[in-house]
């Protein structure tokens, strides 16, 4: 398993977002998050990478216990200089890019690398063209992001969190901040990191590619998850009534 | 007295007045980060102390504080204050602007999207590089209209330098202006005041320009 | 610009942070602090540079007028080292109390302020006058009902408009029951020369200076009042002011107080020491 969440549970104030939500993804595999909006689908990605603490449960990286709860029933998570380790196993992308606009594309895929993995220049610098390259914008390197498309800076950011040389790469709606003739070039980049074995979470309505990318689907309402399977077996065949109700908006 | 001799004279208090907007500056720009980023302490103390600090700055006049600082080591702890002159005018001013400029630091610092924040977070940066590398630089950019008109504002309060008897631009101005009895030096003050201003101006407006790589 | 290099960027801090170094190195105090022998005692001279002629930037730009002459004076003749704190007249009671300065020795009117300080003995009479447009039809006090009189604040002028026993009934007749107030008399001047005003009451010194040269001014024949000038000490400095006040009399003795008084023709006519 790269990532496994168990249990976990969330609260903003007194309102619960995620009850008992538990599951894990193993190497190489691509899970789809779907659901209605307010459903949990982004604090569960932001939990998964830290950004959010959570108020029960545990997560899991590598076979490695990075927050769990102690006997008292308090969450704790691991000291601050592990933490940063378990940071490093996981990336994500957000629906806003929130690439850096005072840097150029090239030292958003530099900065980091260099910076906190402190990486050589030349290494790290060679790895950005690449993925560049990899994402068709190599020629945009020396550009800023005001000067890209929103689908190009949506590329720049996975670039970044790929430069990372993350374990697992987490999509928060990627393509939703996107006009829709925009969003091809963006999903086309993310199924052919799915080709490569990439291990994946996305969280997505974009449900022909969830059905086309996807090892597994994940659909979640009201913080929990409702069912999970086969996407063809979901898609096509859903057991729950709530998952059929949602499918058809999507249908119409 | 000939122009010469009095524009000789008030140069000496451009001088001394260009002395105490520099210090002043070089104090209070980095001094005003502190007290910004105390602003935003996770202890209370420091945010209620800070925030004191901040309304007294603001809500009292400069001239009372500027009194305060040189006198009130005297009248509170019986010091002698010889010598203390030039230092409670330049502590005075610092700690005055400071708290103005925290202020606009701060604005500038919530300004900034907490999507950059969170990005850094995700790739790894500490806090402190998250600030300085990804939060500052922004911030910069963003505060820079508000700190020409602070810096603008603080050459025309170098002024109030006199009440603790400084003898700097228009101290002179006033004092020859009453034993010439014309209006001349105030006209020399004013074209000073104005040509320096000119020049903050277009120092902060390069400053702009260069930052205006990126939006 | 923007290949300022982070070199190019210092040695220009460097410059700017020189000048200001250079600027503190002069402070307050303009000049004259010399270099005497170790243990001598320093008189520090309390004054306003606003008050011509008594204490004023001189036509050479230096400190000068009559009190700082007659300060320097009598620094000399006890081999005191002489050291001027020009101050804010307003922060003048803090510059004394704290040690600042020594005295408050600027055309200080005494009356009315008795017992707020150890005083000298008078050395200079003062009138407080009317200052008019020799046109203006203003002729006697009483003609002021209804007009704008401007005043200086915190002179003996204006105290004296606010003064029970004084010429507080002349004011309530003012245009407004008030004076028009001002920073510095040489503004007032200028606002009676334009006609924004159509008196000033002022004491006879300042006023004769700002009239000097100037033919189509005039004082009223009646005074609003009179005054003496003398040297302000801390209450406990008594001996300071003993000193002082020997050293005026061997002053005015050896003709010194005299000589330095005719230079002062604005106001020679009332030095009063010795008479």
């Amino acid at each position: 398993m790269i990532v496994e969440m168990k249990n976990i549970c969330k609260r903003f104030g007194s309102h619960e977002v995620l009850t008992d939500i538990s599951f894990g993804v193993d190497s190489g595999e691509v899970v789809s998050i779907i659901g209605p909006s307010g459903s949990g689908k982004s604090t569960l990605l932001r939990c998964a990478t830290f950004l959010e603490t959570i108020d029960g449960g545990e997560i899991w990286y590598m076979n490695e216990r990075a927050a769990g709860t102690d006997t008292s029933g308090r969450v704790e998570y691991v000291p601050q200089k592990d933490l940063h380790r378990f940071r490093s196993y996981c990336g994500l992308v957000f629906q806003q890019f929130n690439l850096f606009p005072h840097y150029s594309i090239l030292r958003n895929l530099t900065d980091a690398p260099i910076h906190v993995q402190h990486r050589s220049r030349e290494e790290a610098e060679d790895t950005a063209m690449d993925l560049l390259r990899k994402m068709g914008i190599a020629d945009k390197a020396k550009a800023y992001p005001y000067q890209l498309s929103g689908g190009q800076q949506q590329r720049v950011a996975i670039a970044r969190a790929l430069a990372m040389r993350p374990e697992i790469l987490f999509f928060d709606e990627p393509t939703s901040a996107l006009d829709p003739e925009l969003t091809g070039e963006v999903l086309k980049v993310i199924r052919q990191l799915a080709e490569e074995h990439m291990t994946m979470v996305v969280v997505t309505h974009e449900m022909p590619f969830a059905k086309a990318v996807s090892n597994r689907v994940i659909f979640m309402d009201g913080g929990v998850i409702v069912e999970q399977g086969d996407p063809y077996e979901v898609f096509e065949n859903p057991r729950e009534e709530r998952t059929k109700q949602f499918l058809r908006v999507f249908e119409r | 007295m000939t122009f010469q001799t009095m524009l000789a004279t008030m140069a000496v208090g451009m001088l001394r007045t260009f002395g105490v907007f520099v210090l002043t500056l070089l104090g209070s720009l980095p001094l005003g980060m502190v007290v910004a980023l105390l602003k935003k302490s996770r202890f209370a103390l420091v945010r209620a102390l800070v925030g004191a600090y901040i309304s007294i700055m603001r809500g009292t006049p400069l001239m009372l504080q500027l009194l305060v600082w040189y006198f009130g080591p005297y009248y509170l702890f019986g010091w002698s204050i010889s010598g203390w002159r030039f230092p409670a005018i330049v502590l005075g001013f610092v700690l005055n602007y400071a708290a103005y400029f925290a202020e606009i630091y701060r604005g500038g610092i919530e300004s900034i999207p907490v999507g950059q924040n969170e990005a850094a977070v995700v790739l790894g940066y500490s806090r402190t590089q998250t600030f300085m590398r990804i939060v500052l630089p922004q911030v910069v950019k963003r505060i820079m209209p508000s700190v020409t008109n602070e810096v603008i504002t603080l050459v025309k309060d170098t002024s109030l330098a006199f009440t603790l008897a400084y003898q700097e631009v228009f101290s002179l101005a006033k004092q020859i202006s009453a034993s010439q009895t014309s209006f001349m030096p105030f006209l020399i003050a004013g074209v000073f005041y104005f040509v320096a201003n000119y020049a903050v101006e277009f120092g902060m407006g390069l400053i702009e320009k260069v930052l205006d790589y990126y939006r | 610009m923007s290949n300022l290099n982070r070199r190019q960027f210092l040695s220009a801090s460097m410059l700017v942070a020189s000048f200001g170094l250079a600027a503190c190195g002069s402070s307050s105090s303009d000049d004259a602090t010399s270099d005497a022998p170790e243990g001598t005692f320093t008189f520090k001279h309390g004054f306003d540079l606003d008050y011509p002629p008594y204490s004023y930037r001189t036509d050479d730009g230096e400190i000068g007028g009559f009190d700082v002459e007659m300060a320097q004076a009598v620094c000399e003749y006890y081999g005191w080292q002489y050291e001027p704190v020009p101050f804010n007249w307003d922060a003048k009671d803090g510059e004394l109390n704290s040690g600042s300065c020594d005295c408050i020795w600027s055309g200080f009117t005494m009356n009315g302020r008795e017992d707020d300080y150890l005083w000298s003995k008078p050395y200079s009479d003062n009138t407080q006058m009317i200052m008019v447009k020799k046109d203006s039809g203003i002729v006697t006090l009483a003609d002021l009902a209804g007009k704008k009189v401007g005043v200086q604040t915190a002179t003996s002028a204006y105290d004296l408009l606010y003064d029970e026993e004084g010429q507080a009934a002349l004011r309530e007749t003012f245009d407004g029951g008030e004076p028009v107030v001002f920073e510095t008399y040489t503004i007032a001047f200028n606002d009676l020369q334009a006609g924004a005003i159509d008196a000033i009451a002022i004491d006879v010194t300042s006023g004769n200076f700002l009239m000097s040269g100037k033919d189509e001014y005039t004082f009223l024949d009646e005074a609003l009042g009179s005054e003496q000038y003398a040297i302000g000490f801390r209450k406990d400095d008594t001996e300071l002011c003993d000193q002082v006040n020997a050293a005026l009399d061997a002053l005015v003795a050896d003709g010194t107080y005299d000589a330095i008084g005719q230079k002062y023709p604005d106001i020679y006519d009332y030095l009063c020491l010795g008479k």
